[in-house]
């Protein structure tokens, strides 16, 4: 983990095409084998979706009958009423658009300058203490937040579950930025100099929007984490206040083994995450690794 | 990279006014502590997020507290001689154990599989590494319910998996034998992508040279695997097992949803107890305590596996 330490060129990205290097083209039983073992690999990783998603479609009949209905049940949308019906799911879905997207953009402003100072003026100290937040576990966070807020009377408000989820998008922010800034050539900052452009005038109108990729990288990601997020808001919310992965989890304590309308609740759950990872794919994996390897 | 042609900086304006305009001369003043100035909002976060959590949950380790009015009794060192002698204590963190050492083992054997496999060009290449990292980006407190679904002895889709093949009925998340390592599956299909994407940016940066040497050398594809990859390897594979370490052993989301800890006490590790002592029965004193375990346990395994790579990168 040294290595972290100093900022780093982002020498490795997945999405990057490798050098082109001449390798044959396999024979006809290596190229069967591959596709083979890409068939295999992925099989468990969409099945339990493929499950999630049909499941969603059947009536109950359907879901309890073995052998398993695969593709032969009549569709139904009985289960999404359900769902949305059932429980504020507006409301629910308001609070967690409002958390992500507030919790993001702080992320963002408070997580790209300090990436930009540790990687222009090796802030060692800086990344070290992020390094070690990093390491903290979750629920440690849960017992002072849930004191101080409720001595603030603050559990349950949209501040409280916004600050908190900063705790998730600001080390992600500054862990991919490093990289971004990092690689930003040097001869950038000596041509802002020579033309006399301040530092923070550097920073803001140069250094930015070169970086704008990795801001769109880093705030991707940390809406999706934010938007993931269970523990904080399973503690820090309550009645109204409710993020969508709590009311779920709640929607089973209230309807148990109502499992339709549970995968419907999911589906609607993940349909943005999805859309979101599908259209910026190569932001993702970037940003993935960045996020954790750096 | 291609952005650094896109969007050319506006040329900046020259100092060349011999009396800099009043703005300016502030921006000059503030230039000078860009560096303190910068970073100034991150270090009030992490004081909030690192000092504050530390020390608070530090200091309630050694008091009695329920909440409410009564401020926090001071009770010394009564809450860690508590913990050294629960046996709930103890069970959580060999259950812990148990779990971190299946799940991680698992993800990381799969993930490096997983990485030599979309290592490979075959056309759809990319969507396919999209596909297979869906499990990690999906909200996880969503997946475990439909993996507690699939879990069902009765109408669980896994059971008939399984019967199908001739094997036994299993009760998976209802059995205190086989509930975690029915859990370490749902954190192995989690998380195997992480190890993949790590590993995989590894394998994208390796040296071209010993490969040509091995193949020069007439060695095969296994021997040049073994021989060259693995070792070359070895120091992003510790890295990718780092980082799962820590968070597995703070596994808390699937856990929570799918078994709250049960069957009775079956799959509570030591987060789960710290978080049922800390937030469900309010015992914020003895709570804290098993959190100040819970994060020296992640700090020793960060420390030793820190050590352990540093030794491999100069071996």
């Amino acid at each position: 983990m040294s290595q972290t330490l100093t900022p780093h060129r982002p020498t490795a990205k997945p999405a990057a095409r490798p050098a082109a290097k001449p390798r044959r083209r396999g024979s006809i039983l290596g190229r069967i084998g591959l596709a083979v073992a890409v068939t295999v690999a992925l099989a468990p990783a969409l099945f339990v979706f493929f499950w999630m998603l049909t499941s969603s479609f059947k009536q109950q009949v359907d879901i309890y009958t073995i052998p398993p209905k695969w593709f032969d049940f009549t569709p139904t949308l009985d289960n999404y009423r359900e769902a949305l019906t059932r429980t504020p799911f507006g409301r629910y879905m308001t609070n967690s658009l409002v958390v992500a997207a507030c919790s993001s953009l702080l992320g963002l402003a408070i997580g790209v300058p300090a990436a930009y100072s540790i990687a222009r003026y090796r802030q060692t100290k800086l990344s070290l203490s992020l390094l070690t937040a990093r390491l903290l576990p979750g629920v440690a966070y849960l017992v002072p937040f849930f004191v101080a807020f409720t001595a603030l009377r603050m559990v349950g408000t949209y501040p409280a579950l916004i600050l908190s989820h900063v705790i998730i998008t600001f080390p992600l922010t500054v862990f991919i930025m490093v990289n971004f800034f990092a690689a930003l050539p040097e001869e950038v900052y000596d041509a802002a100099q020579v033309d006399g452009c301040g530092k923070l005038e550097t920073f803001w109108r140069i250094a930015v929007p070169l970086t704008r990729p990795g801001m769109l990288t880093a705030g991707i990601l940390a809406f999706i984490f934010s938007w993931n997020d269970f523990k904080m808001a399973l503690i820090l919310s309550d009645g109204d206040s409710r993020t969508l992965p709590v009311a779920v989890f709640n929607f089973v304590h209230e309807a148990s083994l109502d499992w339709g309308p549970m995968m419907a609740y999911a589906s609607i759950i993940m349909l943005p995450v999805f859309v979101l990872t599908l259209a910026a794919q190569r932001h993702i994996v970037t940003g993935m690794t960045m996020g954790s390897v750096k | 990279m291609a952005q650094l042609t896109e969007s050319p900086p506006r040329p900046p304006r020259k100092a060349q006014a011999p009396q800099p305009p009043p703005r300016r001369r502030l921006l000059d003043v503030l230039d000078r502590y860009d560096r303190y100035i910068l970073p100034a909002p991150a270090l009030i976060v992490v004081v909030a997020m690192l000092a504050f959590p530390i020390g608070y949950t530090i200091y309630l380790s050694f008091h009695e507290w329920s909440g409410g009015l009564r401020p926090p009794e001071f009770v010394g060192l009564d809450n860690l001689t508590r913990s050294l002698t629960d046996g709930q204590f103890w069970g959580s963190i060999w259950r812990t154990v148990y779990f971190v050492t299946l799940s991680v083992g698992l993800q990381v054997i799969l993930g490096v599989g997983a990485a030599l496999l979309f290592h490979q060009r075959f056309p759809g290449r990319g969507m396919a590494r999209t596909f297979f990292m869906f499990p990690m980006i999906a909200t996880p407190a969503a997946v475990a319910l439909v993996w507690k679904m699939m879990f069902d002895p009765t109408i669980g889709i896994l059971n008939y998996i399984v019967q199908s093949v001739g094997g036994p009925t299993l009760l998976w998340i209802s059995d205190a034998n086989l509930v975690i390592p029915a859990l370490a599956i749902v954190d192995t299909w989690m998380w195997t992508p992480l190890v993949m994407l790590i590993v995989l940016a590894g394998l994208a940066a390796l040296p071209q040279e010993p490969f040509e040497a091995a193949k020069v050398d007439g060695a095969g594809p296994i021997r040049t695997f073994v021989s060259v990859t693995l070792p070359l390897l070895s120091p992003v594979i510790l890295v990718a097992a780092l980082f799962r370490l820590i968070d597995a052993i703070k596994t808390f989301d699937i856990i929570k949803v799918i078994t709250d800890g049960g069957p009775g006490t079956a799959s509570e590790t030591l987060n789960l107890y710290a978080f049922k002592q800390g937030l469900s029965y309010l015992h914020f004193g003895y709570g804290s305590m098993l959190l100040v375990w819970l994060t020296l346990l992640v700090f020793v395994v960060a420390i030793v596996f820190t050590r352990l790579r540093a030794r491999t990168d100069q071996g």
